[in-house]
């Protein structure tokens, strides 16, 4: 048991950096209002994507303000949307904690059990889902005990808070052990990783629409997540035999889990990937320019890390999936007014600024670089070289499938009637403000991962992830790219025209404060990597 | 070719990694860089190609600063760190593409297939870098910095994980590339190398220099490893 916990405990430090803030050498106030900073920050963001999942949700006329009446069901439907959120957002996170690392030959080597490795390795992860949910749920729960003053029932939700995301997370460990236990001999194995991604979003995302169009927001998810239902028994009716079981229910899904890894963790790690025949073809262009050299690396980068690979096109995809969704999928009113139409298409460019400010790949283009940065600052290459490369290759691939998208969802629009002639700078607007948003976004994460690079880690999954930079790169762009959505929106409902001038006014500002920053700053920045 | 002038460097403002250290390599020369482990070879040979900022001193490499001018002299020397683990996504072809581009030399295939079958590793340079053990990996990065004829190179313990076979051929090209007039600077542990190679060696310990000279000046009357654990001893 001493060795579960001492590996849960390294795994949770090494992955999540802890050790880096423990040694902060700040006085113990400022860490105290840093922590409150990023906690309110990361609250915000997470009560942002509490506000995605209501969307998806049953609508207001339906009961309550979530589609959901009554303070218990608040609750319900609240840790259910976090265990959903749960269950989106572990698949690569799990898979590369499994198998992403280079520390398999050296456990192996160590007297451990194979599911004693896998049991600490799930619950590290675990212990940072349940950070996630706890931010998800102390401004509910408190809201709860306030107005019911039901200790019992506030009890009984914080103790689910530790369990709600268990089999979530479980079934995410699951599917991302299949795949890598599928794809591992493949060569091209990363794409494959990232279609399978893609196709499990579009199920979740399905769901969740189909949720929407079918009833009550917390049944509908405990249908799919079946074990809240006795979590919801449990709070309903304050029964602890019912919590009981939810608990053992949970940690029984755990033992299994983990056994069944277990069994396959060391002959997927022992696959070798094939070598190769060792030829090779010279191109005609064999003499390539510095820049297009850097650019070059920078793709082959993108395209060998899946984890990386995901979130250079989630957003965009996502947008697309969203934009087409939201006009075909049928609502409440079957016979769309002409009001509710032009609602509808007025939504993508707030889905765009939305999700395309997920699309934070460059906030890990430069740790991911990882010890070769030190290479890198020894070959004779500008900074300036360096940076435009990375802002270049992290923007290429997303801003390709936005416009894609962007037109795809203006095609829709047209054949479903929720544009008209008269519309055009909604249609203006709805293709230009992904790319706005990308390109903001890029810049802010590459001015990110410069200010908080982490180039010495264990797992490109702890970088791409887990990093501040990504942290702070997610708050810098989502928190004002939302605001500025919901403006655009009204706006664009108010006067097309209005809002397409607001969405260049203020992304343009903003791209320019970010360009003149990372011109200013970039440099002393770059040049001070490896020194902090 | 060399001149480091009163160097310093601290990483957290307090203890000296290098503490004052002042060193002159001309060309032709082959320089060894000895000391203990934590001795600061690694933050001087850092300091050095430009990747550390220092606090304190001057480091010129062909009369030219590195904090100053640091493009032109990073165009002038190559460095191989004491850690292979380069791009393990590129295929060791495209490693050898890449460095030659940053360097802004042509690729020339025939040359590129001789040195590889040198290093014995031309039949790999189309593997994936991932599949290369740790010695192939060194050898690719010394073949992809001899390919851009630098003027300087700059070795991190050069020798660690290389074959006998690999080992005895990059010492008889560090010496061919010597004779030629380029410099050479490397860290070493295995002081027997650096006693049979090198024409001027240096020993650091806690980031001070204590001895620095001609190999002959400093084994006048005992061997370099004898030196070496007498002054560590001190």
């Amino acid at each position: 048991m001493n060795k579960f916990f001492l590996l849960t405990k390294a795994f949770f430090l090494a992955g999540f950096s802890v050790n880096r803030r423990r040694n902060s050498q700040k006085p113990v106030f400022q860490q105290l209002g840093i922590f409150a900073l990023i906690f309110l920050a990361a609250s915000s963001f997470y009560n942002f994507m509490f506000f995605f999942g209501s969307m998806l949700g049953p609508s207001s006329e339906e009961g309550g303000v979530f589609g959901v009446s009554g303070d218990k069901e608040t609750v319900i439907y609240v840790l259910s949307m976090a265990a959903f959120i749960a269950f989106a957002g572990t698949f690569s996170l799990m898979q590369n904690t499994l198998f992403g690392g280079r520390d398999f030959e050296f456990l192996q080597s160590l007297p451990l059990k194979t599911s004693t490795v896998i049991a600490a390795k799930i619950t590290a992860v675990m212990l940072f889902v349940i950070g996630e949910d706890l931010l998800i749920f102390v401004p509910t729960a408190l809201c709860y005990l306030i107005k019911t003053g039901d200790g019992i029932g506030a009890l009984i939700s914080l103790v689910a808070v530790f369990f709600v995301s268990f089999i979530p997370v479980l079934i995410s460990c699951l599917l991302g052990t299949l795949v890598v236990l599928i794809t591992r001999h493949l060569k091209n194995q990363n794409i494959f990783q990232v279609i399978v991604y893609g196709l499990y979003f579009l199920l979740i995302i399905a769901l969740s629409f189909a949720m929407r169009a079918k009833g009550a927001a917390s049944s509908a998810i405990s249908n799919v997540l079946p074990h809240i239902k006795l979590f919801a028994g449990a709070l309903r009716s304050n029964d602890p035999v019912q919590l009981l079981l939810f608990i053992g229910v949970n940690l029984g899904a755990f033992a299994l889990v983990v056994l069944f890894v277990s069994l396959l963790y060391k002959p997927i790690n022992s696959i070798k990937q094939k070598a190769g025949d060792g030829r090779y073809r010279v191109s005609r262009k064999a003499n390539a320019s510095v820049s297009s050299a850097l650019f070059r690396k920078d793709m082959m980068m993108i395209f060998s890390k899946p984890g990386l690979l995901i979130n250079s096109v989630m957003g965009p995809v996502l947008f697309t999936i969203m934009g087409i969704f939201v006009q075909l999928i049928p609502t409440a009113s079957e016979d769309p007014e002409p009001a509710r139409s032009f609602s509808v298409i007025a939504l993508v460019p707030l889905f765009a600024f939305m999700l395309n400010s997920m699309t934070n790949a460059a906030a890990a283009s430069i740790s991911l670089e990882g010890k070769n940065f030190e290479l890198l600052l020894s070959y004779p290459l500008s900074p300036a070289n360096v940076i435009r490369s990375k802002i270049i290759s992290a923007l290429l691939l997303p801003s390709g499938i936005s416009l894609i998208g962007s037109i795809a969802v203006t095609v829709i629009a047209f054949l479903k009637q929720n544009v008209d002639a008269y519309s055009i700078p909604l249609i203006i607007t709805v293709l230009l403000a992904p790319q706005l948003s990308l390109v903001y976004t890029t810049i802010v994460s590459v001015l990110c991962n410069l200010r908080w690079p982490k180039i010495y880690y264990e797992a490109d999954i702890q970088v791409v992830k887990n990093s501040k930079s990504v942290l702070f790169a997610t708050l810098l762009c989502m928190l004002p790219s939302l605001t500025i959505g919901v403006v655009v929106f009204i706006l664009c409902l108010l006067a097309p025209i209005a809002g397409l001038i607001a969405a260049v006014v203020i992304y343009g500002v903003m791209i320019t404060v970010a360009s003149v920053i990372l011109r200013k700053k970039g440099n002393r920045l770059y040049i001070g990597v490896v020194s902090r | 070719m060399i001149t480091i002038k009163d160097l310093s460097k601290s990483y957290d403002g307090q203890k000296m990694a290098v503490d004052h250290i002042n060193l002159d390599i001309r060309d032709g020369d082959i320089f060894g860089f000895v000391g203990l482990n934590g001795a600061g070879k690694s933050t001087t040979i850092k300091c050095l190609v430009g990747i550390l900022e220092f606090n304190e001193g001057e480091i010129l490499i062909n009369g030219r600063s590195i904090k100053a001018s640091p493009m032109e002299c990073k165009k002038d020397l190559a460095y191989i760190s004491d850690n292979p683990e380069i791009y393990a996504y590129m295929r060791g072809i495209d490693y050898v593409k890449f460095i030659l581009s940053v360097y802004n030399r042509p690729y020339d295939n025939d040359r590129v297939v001789a040195l590889a079958r040198e290093f014995e590793i031309d039949d790999v340079l189309g593997n994936l870098v991932s599949s290369y053990s740790h010695g192939m990996k060194q050898k690719l990065v010394l073949m992809a910095a001899f390919l851009h004829e630098p003027k300087l190179l700059v070795l991190d313990e050069p020798f660690v994980g290389l074959d006998p076979k690999a080992t005895h051929m990059l010492k008889t090209m560090m010496k061919d590339y010597a004779a030629k007039g380029n410099t050479i600077f490397f860290s070493t542990h295995v002081l027997e190398v650096a006693e049979k190679l090198c024409n001027k060696v240096a020993i650091i310990k806690n980031g001070r220099i204590v001895v620095s000279g001609t190999m002959e000046e400093i084994t006048q009357s005992s061997s370099l490893e004898e030196f070496f654990l007498e002054v560590n001893n001190e």
